[in-house]
């Protein structure tokens, strides 16, 4: 690696600050040090840290969506790895023009939101809208908000949801069903379980959902590459286990209790059982990428530990309630982002419980 | 008891028990400050000739206490900047320090420099020797990597150990006496038990699980419901000294301190006098450079290249590479001799082992993410995050309100920090801030 440390040192000159590329620094410093770490020192005590940093952090995430990576490519074919270019060279533009003009480092929260956002899309989505999408997201979902660590909003969810509005052709019409790429099924597009529940009440088998035989979003079909990626994740400590397993009860939970009181849709043998309706909820749609991958956002969701359940238990009644009551058929998306907004809220009620109780105590 | 947080780091380089011999120096640089000391206040001349136990310079602020020369010899104040260099040095016969009449044993216990192993545990600071604990914490097991280990400080000292604490107890106004014992396996809990078992109406053994940072006085002092301003908090080679000081006049000068950490050829005690030339200590060094830490790893503070000897607060000297090397894609390679609080490395299918740590930061700063890895490691229950960004924003207030002042200054919160943010570096500096204010108030 000697040659490239070389090669960096020569390039070097022009970036400082009276070269003619000063302006340009903070991306050539983003692409040495992804290869060659700047030989930073602690200054004081603690003299010696944990190994992991925030590079390693979200790249656990990208090895997390890896399944759901591959599984898409397979399902929907070599499209998807354009749809992910799109995506990251929309969205790395954007975090390199605000760093350069801020003069800060460009911030590594942008490689998850650059994957997440063709994941969680339409498989025929346009790739003109991916670039809209993506500059939407990070723009006024993450930069205007001071950039990663600042955001209110999950970037990506931002992204889905101004093309969910601007473009509500898209999200009716792109629904390509899974191997249509490759000649393994008939149909060029499929409607999506969700899409099936609610016009015709028809809940598509457990067993479809989690091989990914139904069509959806292009990372949220493959549910078994999903939950193990989630679980990995959780394992590793990357995301707190609490958002996504209080989100997944929850949505069982009341999709139940929807089922007991008659709320599910009809199906030919006349009413699906509230069990299934449970089941389906919690395996169908993007309930098991979004509470995965999206929810468990740490800085959209909420620090406090009580609060993580709170949102987490939110997400999950306002998913059920959207897609039961509601004139969309999914709901993940709009009850992420409505929890998101309460999330500061939250923590905030529970910091003063928590410290009011402590005030009365000690008096 | 409930013990929240907390995390092992598992450094190389560990003392050995036992207390190595060293080598005679041949000059003594007694540096005139300390983390906690500033001896502005000189005792003597250029050129004089001190006796052992002579008191050298005093400290007014804290006060009077005094540094004391550690061996016969001659006074050199030209030899170095901000020490007393102490030449033609004599080994003084045993017991040789002046009787004072009229005093009582809090003074002496200040003259022969002992009064400075004390520390309030609100504050650190050394306590007023007018005043009168409620409790005197101990802690036996020490789990910070590396403090002297307690079998080797109390090896054929037990009876030393005992009489100390009654002397510690009777000093300071029958107070009660408590010591954190952390290991449930080795001989010493069980020595422990003979001695608190004879001295149960006033000592207690308080045991904790053997995860940094349990024997903290200050988390002892939460967890049994004391009060932090009449808590005191001192350590074994103290009480040993209490005993020494009162019974056999012996003034505190000579220390058994561990030389330990990764760059340290044979890591082990001594037992060396105040002043005793860092030089002489010969730490390896390959041509890398090194960083010296006075104390553990996690809370001490690097030795100045200016400070020559060993200070007079030293209890133990890690000694670190400085990290120098720049990483080849390090946020992708496996991980396989990396240990991390996270399981995102391939360590995590190893046995435990003990890491060869440099200074590394491990990455670049960054905004915090709020993954949580401080609030969850956190020993004394409250939200690193959080305070951490109520102080950056200048509101004091608002951090004492969610807690602040529980925090017992371990350090784990930068250490496991993804964004490496220094905590500690900042709760520092307002735990600094507010003891001036309130020094000024008085």
């Amino acid at each position: 690696m000697k040659w490239l440390s070389d090669l960096f040192d020569s390039f070097r000159p022009q970036f400082e600050k009276r070269g003619n590329l000063a302006y340009l620094k903070p991306l050539y410093e983003a692409i040495e040090f992804i290869f060659f770490y700047p030989p930073a020192r602690t200054a004081t005590a603690p003299h010696v840290r944990d190994p992991l940093d925030i590079k390693r952090y979200m790249s656990i995430v990208i090895v997390a969506l890896l399944p759901s990576i591959c599984a898409s490519i397979w399902f929907f074919g070599p499209r998807i790895l354009l749809m992910i270019l799109v995506s990251y060279a929309v969205g790395g533009l954007v975090e390199v023009i605000f760093a350069c003009v801020r003069k800060t480092e460009i911030h590594e929260g942008f490689f998850v939101t650059g994957i997440l956002f063709p994941l969680i899309l339409p498989p025929a989505t346009p790739l003109w809208v991916v670039a809209v999408g993506i500059f939407v997201g990070v723009f006024f979902g993450k930069e205007v908000f001071g950039g990663t660590g600042h955001n209110i909003f999950n970037p990506a969810l931002v992204g889905r949801l101004f093309i969910t509005i601007s473009f509500p052709t898209i999200l009716t019409s792109g629904w390509t069903a899974p191997g249509a790429w490759r000649g393994a099924v008939d149909a060029v597009s499929s409607a999506t379980p969700m899409a099936l529940a609610k016009t015709q009440g028809v809940l598509t088998p457990a067993t479809d959902l989690l091989l990914g035989i139904p069509s959806g979003s292009v990372g949220e079909t493959f549910r078994i590459g999903i939950i193990v990626g989630g679980i990995f994740l959780m394992l590793t400590r990357v995301s707190n286990w609490r958002v996504p397993v209080s989100y997944l009860v929850s949505v069982c939970v009341f999709a139940f209790v929807a089922g007991l009181f008659g709320w599910a849709p009809a199906t030919a043998e006349g009413g699906a059982s509230a069990f299934s309706f449970a089941l389906f909820n919690l395996l169908g749609g993007s309930v098991l990428f979004g509470a995965m991958f999206m929810a468990c956002c740490p800085v959209t969701s909420c620090y406090t530990l009580p609060g993580k359940y709170i949102f987490g238990i939110g997400c999950g009644v306002l998913t059920v309630l959207i897609r039961v009551f509601s004139g969309y058929v999914e709901g993940v998306m709009f009850s992420i982002v409505i929890m998101n907004s309460f999330a500061p809220l939250i923590d905030h009620v529970v910091l003063q419980m928590r410290y009011r109780s402590a005030e009365t105590q000690g008096n | 008891m409930t013990f929240n947080g907390g995390y092992n780091v598992m450094l190389e380089g560990a003392p050995s028990p036992g207390i190595a011999p060293y080598q005679k120096p041949e000059v003594l640089y007694l540096p005139l400050f300390s983390e906690s000391l500033d001896f502005s206040n000189l005792q003597v001349e250029h050129g004089e000739a001190v006796t052992k136990g002579q008191i050298l310079a005093k400290d007014p602020i804290n006060f009077s206490v005094p540094l004391l020369a550690p061996m016969d010899g001659t006074v050199n104040l030209e030899r170095a900047e901000r020490h007393i260099a102490l030449e033609n040095l004599s080994s003084a016969k045993e017991g040789a320090a002046p009787q004072v009449e009229d005093e009582n044993q809090r003074q002496t216990l200040l003259r022969m420099g002992v009064w400075s192993s004390l520390a309030r545990v609100d504050n650190g600071r050394i306590p007023d020797p007018e005043n009168t604990p409620a409790c005197v914490v101990i802690p036996v097991s020490r789990l910070e990597p590396f403090f002297p280990d307690a079998q080797t400080l109390l090896k054929d000292a037990l009876e030393q150990f005992g009489a100390g604490l009654d002397l510690l107890h009777k000093i300071l106004g029958d107070t009660e006496v408590m010591l954190i014992c952390a290991e449930p396996d080795s001989g010493i809990k069980s020595q422990l038990q003979t001695v608190t078992a004879e001295r149960s109406a006033w000592l207690k053994l308080f045991e904790v699980p053997e995860l940094y940072p349990f024997d903290s006085p200050a988390l002892a002092a939460q967890l049994n419901d004391l009060n932090p301003e009449k808590t005191w908090a001192t350590d074994l080679q103290a009480v040993l000294a209490v005993r020494a000081a009162i019974e056999d006049n012996h003034p505190f000068v000579k220390r058994i301190i561990s030389v330990s950490g990764p760059m340290v050829d044979s890591p082990g005690h001594h037992q060396l006098p105040i002043g005793y030339p860092l030089a002489d200590l010969g730490f390896r060094n390959g041509g890398v450079p090194l960083r010296v830490v006075n104390g553990g790893v996690l809370t001490g503070t690097a030795v100045e290249s200016a400070q020559l000897g060993l200070d007079c607060g030293c209890r133990s000297l890690n000694v670190l590479e400085e990290m120098t090397k720049r990483e080849v894609l390090a946020f992708v390679q496996p991980g396989f001799t990396k240990r991390s609080y996270s399981n995102t490395f391939a360590s995590f299918f190893k046995p435990l082992f003990k890491e060869k740590f440099t200074t590394a930061l491990g990455g670049e700063a960054r905004p915090c993410v709020f993954c949580g890895f401080c609030e969850s490691v956190c020993p004394a229950g409250i939200i690193p995050h959080l305070i951490y960004r109520y102080l950056d924003h200048d509101r004091p207030e608002d951090a004492y309100r969610v807690e602040f002042d529980k925090c017992i200054d371990c350090g784990l919160c930068s250490y496991v920090c993804v964004s490496k943010i220094n905590h500690l570096e900042l709760f520092r500096a307002e735990r600094q801030r507010a003891i001036a204010e309130a020094i000024e108030g008085e």
